[in-house]
């Protein structure tokens, strides 16, 4: 039986929205993207946009099809040649998500970037894809201003690299792995307070006892060790006073008649799970200073707007977040365990609807009206735990430079290592002598039949050029140049721009990635500067 | 340093055998044409399903329901007409896939998404002595491998973690989350429509003994409870016996078999009893809507009325389907909305009368068809990583072999990248070891042959067509030759054939070129057919790590605790069931593998 067409789409992107959700699904559906560019780069990363069903996209390229977009580009075929390359890759592109809607212009990004500001902000993501160094620069200035985030990736050759430019990027979940569990030892609320005070352990039949979640026998040990210090509020602050806590819990085992062991999986669990549970409840710095920020106050952005009632729930709520009100695994019986998560969840959804109503005073205040939904707003206090911002500077690429040769500077390896790895900070520092040799020259090295020695002796007198220029007066170069090898160099200009498909697939793979994660905020994505390095398939992410 | 433009005659020449056309194989085979590669060929037993056209970006709608490796050779042969690119749409597993097929390869690329399979090929490279680059992904996360024959170690190599299973008797008896009556209504799919298989029994079992409090009662005293009430039969034969009629199964699945489990009073003395329903009143529970109208509503929770009304048309449906396949058993299809509906329907009436809180078709489907998510771009990144690694094999450059391992998110040091050198191979792995043993856990008075052959060395040990000759005695115990007729061997238990304690049994693979031997340890605990598989004698183990003695230090228990879950769950779900621990081992496999294994690297442990 063939499903009907009515729930197509969810079947479609059932897959996805068990990853990022269907809160995560409508973020990418409202997402508009323009690319500049139509290589083999810009339509990998594409692909990947349109088939996870972005709201639209819109490829910004005045080149024509050639022969050498034939081996490269997947999507093209012989008798595309001589067509507007952005014409011929959006018909392609279009045809793998009937649901998205592209567009494109035949002019170059140059005139894109003059004429039309107000355009390029009703995007909701701009890339730019192996442009040079001086259209790179002119947009990222114009969109870091008006706030939209931009995506600055080139292949060449063997090398890729993703710079994300964006003023603030806010995360409503970080997905963080393993986050510490939220159990509230130290600050039990009413509800558990009444559960911990009927628990009685002399009082249990031994298989009671063993059948008793682990959070309970904590909540029992600390009232032995409080009782131990002779003080009501003490709480374990080392790891030797954790240890008495188990020694605590070892002390209330017992052993059955028959068996005479003491084998009991939920004392396992408790003793193991003693040095993360017993951690004071508190907010993480992160978290602090999204709270601290002056955005906080004033914002009218939906993820402002809630921060700011999460730190007025905080201030009357002893300074605690809201619970995430998820119970991990442990041994129990199905009674209590149920019980237990329930309180749980209870506590959890109370909050969140206090929670709620602040955002609805502050929304207020704001003169925005509801713009925050209930299950957007339990969903962020699930994960309040786990908001994040990330910024970032201007794309400036003689600060960059700078910073690049900063850390050549560092590198520190013998010439064995030098001569069959070449560090990522080099091949930065070589693709900026790339593109000031294709600015001064008008074209790459390697190209126009050149031989690749000559080329080679031109772009090293450019990477001195720029290592200079990125020292300060009286700074010895040679330490610097001396990682960058002629090897390198030379491979450099071997590629002549060239653009090999499986670097393409593989860097615009990662670049649509990040998209996707800046689209949802969700997940936290590379901050900001990723480079991959084909010969030897390693990557390095920094910050510049 | 080597450049790529040096390599494509190579390119051009070289051999590959790609298997798996699905998320990971459609973006390989493009790369593959897009890198200059001339000659390959690809398998995969699949047909295009509407979910996956989120990402094999090589089909479109109108591909659905047909041979993904047909499909994607056309698709690849119209962008890219040099190519000479082939297809099997066919199972690994055929033995027209033998070692010589294997052999005719330069190379192997895995684009798989089971165990038993990767296992199967991992094993066939291994026996053809062709170099394997495996491949998995699971949302945000991927990984590539180089597997090559004594440099690095083998996919079977380290244990993988196990899929969590579940007792039949908190299936049958005592379900306490609403997973256990997702893979309760399952059996009861199978029972009903499927291949009837005895450890699928969906009625209450009177002979379990409480899990939980199993000194709460007597077998006497259980007995007792039911001596009244006659017990429950097969399903199947319950159901043909009523013409399939909906209501009736209704009624009886839901009334009369749980009539029968609150009279077994032991179970309820610490739980809450389970309160039996009929259809007549579950039609009456809040809104009922019709099988069309409840499909668009997937993410929401279904009314016990609606669950009724999918209950009844599910089963008139796959009757019909049973009726128009010549009554061929149907199997359990996530895909299917029809089967799934049916599995989701009757999963939340059981998880209603159980006080159980009912759940979304949605979320039921991830559980039902341990469902991993699964996206365009990591399919991408990853299938870039296995040609780039191909393109090093084929240069010579084997010494440069990375293992690549894809995060979801910046580690503290800020990659997303992991990358490692591949490990050794272990001298203990039963595939790839000079000497290949396995140690096998298993009650000889209450195991079968049948068990051994079926259970142990085809599920667990993912072996073909094994042939058993018990080391002592000489005597064949299994064959893969029908012509030995060796039937009447199956029905044996362990111990009638002199299969006890400290045997050993030869067990060889004609097809994976696989010999090992297994070393039966008696473990009186185990009941019929369950087992244990270990690759070393644990009691060897104790012995070594009584001599060794080391003093516990932090950095030897680092590797022992990974920072992130196996992905063998499915966690990446949103909203994923927490799933609490029971006291709970043996019984049920879920349907599909996991895409992706884990590596072990750096990356997994705490910073």
């Amino acid at each position: 039986m063939t499903p009907s067409t009515t729930f197509d789409a969810s079947n479609r992107y059932d897959r996805q929205v068990r990853l990022w959700g269907e809160e995560g699904q409508a973020s990418i559906g409202s997402t508009s993207v323009c690319v500049l560019g139509s290589d083999s780069l810009a339509t990998e990363t594409l692909k990947s946009l349109v088939l996870a069903g972005v709201q639209s996209f819109f490829i910004v390229d005045d080149a024509r099809v050639e022969q050498a977009d034939i081996g490269q580009n997947f999507f093209l075929h012989n008798n595309d040649i001589g067509r507007y390359r952005a014409e011929a890759t959006l018909e392609k592109l279009t045809e793998l998500n009937p649901s998205v809607s592209g567009s494109s212009s035949c002019q170059s990004p140059t005139a894109l970037a003059q004429e039309d500001v107000e355009k390029l902000a009703t995007f909701s993501v701009v890339v730019a894809v192996n442009q040079t160094e001086e259209i790179d620069s002119k947009f990222a200035e114009v969109l870091y201003g008006i706030r939209v985030p931009f995506v600055c990736m080139k292949s060449y050759g063997l090398i890729g690299t993703i710079r994300i430019c964006i003023k603030e990027h806010t995360i409503a979940n970080s997905h963080e792995e393993n986050p510490r569990p939220d159990l509230r030892l130290d600050a039990p609320f009413e509800k558990l307070k009444e559960m911990i005070n009927e628990t009685n352990l002399e009082e249990m039949t031994v298989e009671q006892l063993r059948h008793t979640p682990y959070i309970l026998l904590h909540f029992k040990a600390l009232e032995v060790y409080r009782k131990q210090k002779n003080d009501p509020n003490a709480f374990p602050e080392s790891t030797n006073d954790r240890k008495e806590i188990q020694k605590i819990l070892q002390a209330f085992r017992r052993s059955t008649e028959d068996s005479g062991t003491k084998d009991s999986e939920n004392f396992d669990e408790a003793r193991t799970a003693v040095m993360r549970a017993f951690q004071k409840t508190s907010i993480g710095g992160s978290v602090k200073a999204i709270f601290a920020s002056p955005q906080c106050q004033t914002s009218t952005q939906p993820f402002w707007l809630i921060c700011e009632a999460l730190r007025r729930f905080i201030q009357s709520n002893n300074g605690l977040l809201p619970l995430r009100g998820t119970l991990p695994d442990m041994t129990s019986d199905s009674s209590r365990y149920t019980r237990l998560a329930t309180l749980f969840h209870e506590k959890a959804l109370s909050d969140a609807k206090e929670v709620l109503r602040l955002t609805r005073e502050v929304e207020k205040e704001r003169g925005v009206g509801d713009v925050i939904s209930d299950d957007v707003c339990y969903r962020f206090c699930k994960n309040a735990d786990r908001i994040r911002i990330q910024s970032s500077d201007l794309l400036d690429y003689n600060r960059e430079t700078k910073e690049i040769v900063g850390k050549i500077q560092e590198i520190n390896v013998d010439d064995e290592t030098r001569e069959n790895k070449v560090d990522s900070a080099t091949w930065m520092l070589l693709m900026r002598a790339v593109g000031r040799f294709k600015r001064e020259k008008g074209r790459y090295p390697g190209t126009n039949g050149v031989p690749v020695s000559i080329d080679a002796q031109d772009l090293k007198k450019r990477v001195e050029a720029l290592v200079r220029e990125s020292l300060t007066n009286g700074q010895d170069i040679t330490p610097v140049f001396h990682n960058v090898t002629d090897s390198a160099i030379s491979e450099m200009c071997r590629f002549g721009a060239a653009e090999l498909h499986v670097i393409s697939s593989y860097v615009g793979g990662i670049a649509s990635q990040e998209i996707i994660k800046l689209a949802t905020n969700q997940y936290v994505p590379i901050d900001n500067t990723f480079v991959f390095d084909g010969h030897t398939q390693e990557s390095s992410t920094f910050k510049l | 340093m080597p450049s790529w433009k040096d390599d494509y005659p190579k390119i051009e020449t070289v051999k590959l055998l790609v298997v798996g056309a699905g998320g990971i194989g459609c973006e390989l085979l493009k790369n593959l044409a897009g890198t200059g590669f001339r000659n390959v060929h690809v398998i995969d037993l699949d047909t295009i399903d509407i979910s996956n056209l989120n990402r094999q970006f090589l089909f479109r709608k109108e591909h659905v329901s047909s041979s993904k490796a047909e499909i994607a050779t056309k698709i690849v042969k119209q962008f890219c007409p040099n190519i000479n690119l082939t297809y099997d749409h066919d199972s690994i597993f055929e033995s027209k896939f033998g070692i010589d097929f294997f052999k005719s390869f330069d190379m192997v690329l895995n684009a798989l998404d089971n165990r038993g399979a990767r296992n199967h090929v991992n094993r066939m490279c291994y026996a053809a002595n062709r170099h394997l680059i495996e491949s998995g992904s699971s949302g945000y996360f991927g990984q590539v491998q180089v597997i090559m024959r004594g440099k690095t170690e083998c996919y079977e190599c380290q244990d993988k973690p196990k899929q969590k299973t579940f007792p039949g008797c908190t299936i049958r008896n005592t379900p306490s989350e609403h997973i256990h009556c997702t893979v309760w209504a399952k059996h009861v799919f199978n029972q009903l429509f499927g291949e009837i298989d005895i450890d699928d029994d969906v009625s209450p079992d009177m002979q379990a003994v409480d899990p939980e409090n199993p000194d709460s009662s007597t077998q006497e005293e259980r007995e007792e409870e039911v001596a009244d009430t006659p017990a429950p039969v097969g399903t199947r034969q319950w159901a043909e016996s009523v013409n399939y009629d909906a209501e009736k199964i209704f009624d009886k699945l839901f009334t009369q078999d749980i009539v029968y489990l609150c009279k077994m009073s032991h179970l309820w003395k610490q739980r809450k009893q389970p309160i039996p329903l009929t259809y007549a009143s579950a039609l009456t529970q809040g809104d009922a809507y019709s099988f069309q109208a409840a499909q668009n509503k997937s993410t929401s929770v279904w009314t016990v009325a609606t669950c009724a009304n999918v209950f009844a048309t599910c089963i008139k449906e796959l009757l019909n389907e049973l009726k128009n396949n010549d009554q061929t058993p149907l199997s359990f299809e996530k895909d299917h909305p029809v089967i799934m509906s049916f599995v989701a329907a009757c999963a939340n009436i059981r998880a209603h009368i159980f006080s159980i809180q009912t759940k979304s078709l949605f979320d039921i489907k991830a559980m039902a068809g341990n469902i991993i998510p699964a996206i365009a771009s990591t399919n991408a990144i990853v299938a870039g990583m296995m040609v780039t690694e191909c393109v090093k094999m084929i240069s010579g450059q084997e010494a440069d072999a990375k293992c690549s391992f894809l995060r979801n998110t910046p580690n503290p040091r800020g990659k997303i990248f992991a990358e490692q050198e591949p490990f050794k191979p272990n001298p203990k792995c039963y595939i790839c070891a000079d000497v290949r043993s396995v140690y096998l856990y298993v009650n000889p008075d209450e195991m079968t042959v049948g068990g051994l052959c079926e259970k142990v060395l085809k599920q667990e040990l993912n072996m073909i067509a094994p042939d058993v000759v018990h080391g002592g005695t000489f005597n064949m115990i299994i064959s893969s030759d029908p012509e030995d007729k060796m039937d009447e061997m199956l029905t044996k238990k362990l111990s009638e054939v002199s299969i006890d304690n400290g045997a050993i049994l030869n067990c060889d693979d004609y097809m994976q070129e696989l010999e090992l031997k297994l070393f039966i340890r008696s473990a009186d605990h185990l009941k019929g057919d369950q087992f244990e598989v270990a690759r070393e004698d644990t009691d060897d183990k104790k012995k070594e790590e009584a001599a060794a003695e080391v003093p516990m230090d932090v950095s030897q228990e680092a590797p022992e605790a990974p920072a992130e879950v196996p992905m063998d769950v499915s966690q990446e779900a949103p909203e994923a069931p927490e799933a609490k621990k029971r006291k709970v081992e043996g019984g049920e496999q879920e349907e599909e593998g996991p895409e992706a294994k884990r590596l072990r690297t750096e990356e997994q442990h705490p910073l």
